[in-house]
């Protein structure tokens, strides 16, 4: 008898057991989730010494860090600089890889294959072998130490995953969709923008804030090819001031604060689009 | 736009239209993927460095004096243990919170779980890095609890002690990368349908055996996927360990990338970073085709690719 079973004194231990686990393995994880950032706004809240405390909480609530960032500190030109080469590079990309793939998925007859793998390929690539040559060619043609060079670097290295993303989406649109419009006489241009795009939307939307998350936290092609302070971007601005003077004493509030306010942005961007994320995610989008 | 070039294309392509669509893209990667590749070989067979006047070339010289350095084969092994670590550790962490969202727990916990366990991915790396650094310094949370408690004789850090700092590293890359692996592996619980679970109930699986027998068969295909890609992306990791360690200290924790980094920017040697890049992209190579080999045993699974 199943109740039997389960009222049996053994079943009833191996139970509670399991519940124990079970409940101090989830707690663990969600410390190891969530710990960092608490510390991490726990400690831009602090000054002088209580910086130091290894309290959970400060023991006086002070906002002296974010006014030091916010206004001794060139925060906002970065934060502008970030917004201005992530949306650029975001809208860029999915445009140039939304046509790619979709020529892809329609139009190329032979070596589709070959095409898709060095797509793939492109995926894998090791994004530090692109640094050294693209500096090379940014000295030559003028484009170093430019927000516009660093919009078309992240545009174009974003690519194979924005069509790996799309070309898989294109995919699940029957062609038959467009065989009929033109039947009906409606051009390839109609087809695309009028018609495709807007039933893409939500792979759009996903590929889209993919890249400009990648964008937002790029670090290594900036750093190489942005030089002067107003044109750095976050990233690499927050990594200038980390490398402070020798024997300065280093104020972790101020850098907490600094970071506090680099991933705000991030945190609201993952709350409201969390669906288009976790569709994005299962879909192949396992960059990080 | 030359039509007849257009026209040739149409062997390719199936019409003008297809054929400029796909223009942007096809110059776009071969400024990311051709043209490096291009030039990477080509300088790795040159002394080319911005500190002399002209550039010869001079063939393996390069190749022999890496594979004759030690240097090389430190960064190689730090790589593939840095790998092999953070590869099991986040399989480990992504597929636990998996099974736990997915199995154990009830809708109305999993439901924001599952949002709060996504935290870290949120994080840029800068921020994950100056976060860890802090935690990590001799003066942040983990030495002073430890040096309270009595556990070390004096605060330390934990990235500056050649003991612990390829795991120190290792533990945030985890981090950061275990919410995608349980994202990924929690879509391949989800597939799964609910009479197989019904079927190993009747049957009397015990918990083990459900593990072994219905979900590791279920998500086998999303795991491999997972673990080539993931294998590439953590040996080819600059950004983490760069901004964390630097690959010090003394080179406990330099790896390739780190490696060629250095020859271009601090010893201005272009011709052996390149070398150094060309080994790169023979690893990327040799996991390209494991990739290929995983994939054609994954029928149907993404056609295309």
């Amino acid at each position: 008898m199943p109740s039997n079973q389960l009222t049996h004194p053994k079943t009833i231990i191996a139970r509670s057991m399991q519940t124990i686990i079970l409940t101090s393995v989830s707690v663990i994880l969600l410390i190891l989730a969530i710990f960092p950032l608490f510390w991490l706004i726990s400690t831009s809240l602090r000054s002088g010494l209580d910086v130091y405390n290894p309290s959970l909480f400060p023991t006086k609530v002070s906002f002296e860090s974010y006014e030091f960032v916010i206004y001794h500190s060139p925060f906002f030109t970065w934060f502008i600089n970030s917004v201005v080469v992530s949306l650029s590079a975001m809208g860029v990309s999915v445009i140039v890889a939304s046509l790619a793939a979709y020529s892809m998925s329609r139009f190329v007859t032979k070596w589709k294959k070959v095409l898709s793998k060095s797509i793939l390929l492109a995926y894998m690539f090791p994004p530090i072998l692109l640094v050294l040559p693209l500096f090379m060619l940014f000295v030559r043609i003028g484009l170093l130490d430019k927000r516009i060079g660093l919009i078309f670097a992240y545009s174009m290295s974003n690519l194979p995953f924005a069509m790996w993303l799309l070309a898989a989406y294109f995919e699940t649109i029957p062609k038959e969709i467009d065989e009929a419009a033109r039947i009906d006489g409606a051009g390839n241009n109609y087809i695309f923008w009028r018609m495709i795009i807007p039933m893409a939307a939500p792979g759009l939307a996903t590929s889209a804030i993919f890249v400009f998350i990648n964008a937002w936290n790029e670090f290594v092609l900036a750093l190489t090819l942005i030089n002067s302070d107003a044109n750095k971007t976050l990233p690499i601005g927050l990594y200038a001031q980390m490398g402070g003077k020798a024997g300065e004493l280093v104020l972790w509030n101020n850098r907490m604060a600094t970071s506090a306010l680099v991933i705000l942005p991030m945190l609201l961007l993952f709350l409201t689009l969390n669906k288009y994320i976790t569709k994005g995610l299962t879909a192949g989008a396992l960059k990080g | 736009m030359n039509n007849n070039l257009l026209k040739k294309a149409g062997g390719y392509v199936d019409s003008k239209f297809g054929t400029l669509a796909m223009l942007p893209a096809l110059i776009g990667l071969s400024f990311v993927l051709v043209y490096p590749v291009i030039v990477s070989v080509l300088w790795s067979f040159t002394n080319k460095s911005i500190m002399r006047r002209t550039t010869d070339i001079i063939f393996l010289e390069n190749f022999i004096y890496l594979i004759r350095n030690r240097e090389l084969w430190i960064s190689m092994r730090n790589g593939l243990l840095y790998t092999t670590y953070t590869i099991l550790l986040q399989i480990l962490w992504g597929c636990s919170a998996a099974l736990l969202l997915d199995r154990f727990l009830s809708n109305s916990v999993s439901k924001p779980l599952r949002l709060l366990f996504m935290i870290p991915w949120t994080f840029p790396v800068i921020v994950s890095v100056l976060v860890w650094g802090w935690l990590y310094n001799d003066s942040g949370l983990l030495s002073t609890i430890l040096f309270n408690q009595g556990f070390i004789k004096e605060p330390m850090s934990f990235l500056a002690s050649k003991h612990t700092a390829l795991l120190a590293v290792v533990f945030v890359h985890a981090w950061s990368g275990a919410p995608l692996i349980m994202m990924s592996t929690l879509a391949g619980l989800q597939s799964i349908p609910q009479d197989q679970y019904d079927v190993a109930l009747i049957e009397g699986a015990n918990g083990r055996q459900t593990l072994r027998y219905v979900i590791l068969p279920n998500i086998k295909r999303i795991l491999q996927v997972i673990v080539v890609l993931r294998c590439v992306w953590i040996f080819n990791n600059f950004n983490m360990i760069f901004l964390l360690t630097g690959g010090g200290p003394g080179s406990v924790t330099q790896n390739l990338p780190i490696m060629a980094y250095k020859y271009a920017w601090n010893s201005m040697e272009m011709g052996k970073s390149s070398a150094v890049s060309v080994i790169m992209l023979v690893f990327l190579a040799f996991m390209f085709s494991i990739y290929q080999w995983v994939n054609s045993k994954v029928k149907g699974d993404n056609d295309a690719f």
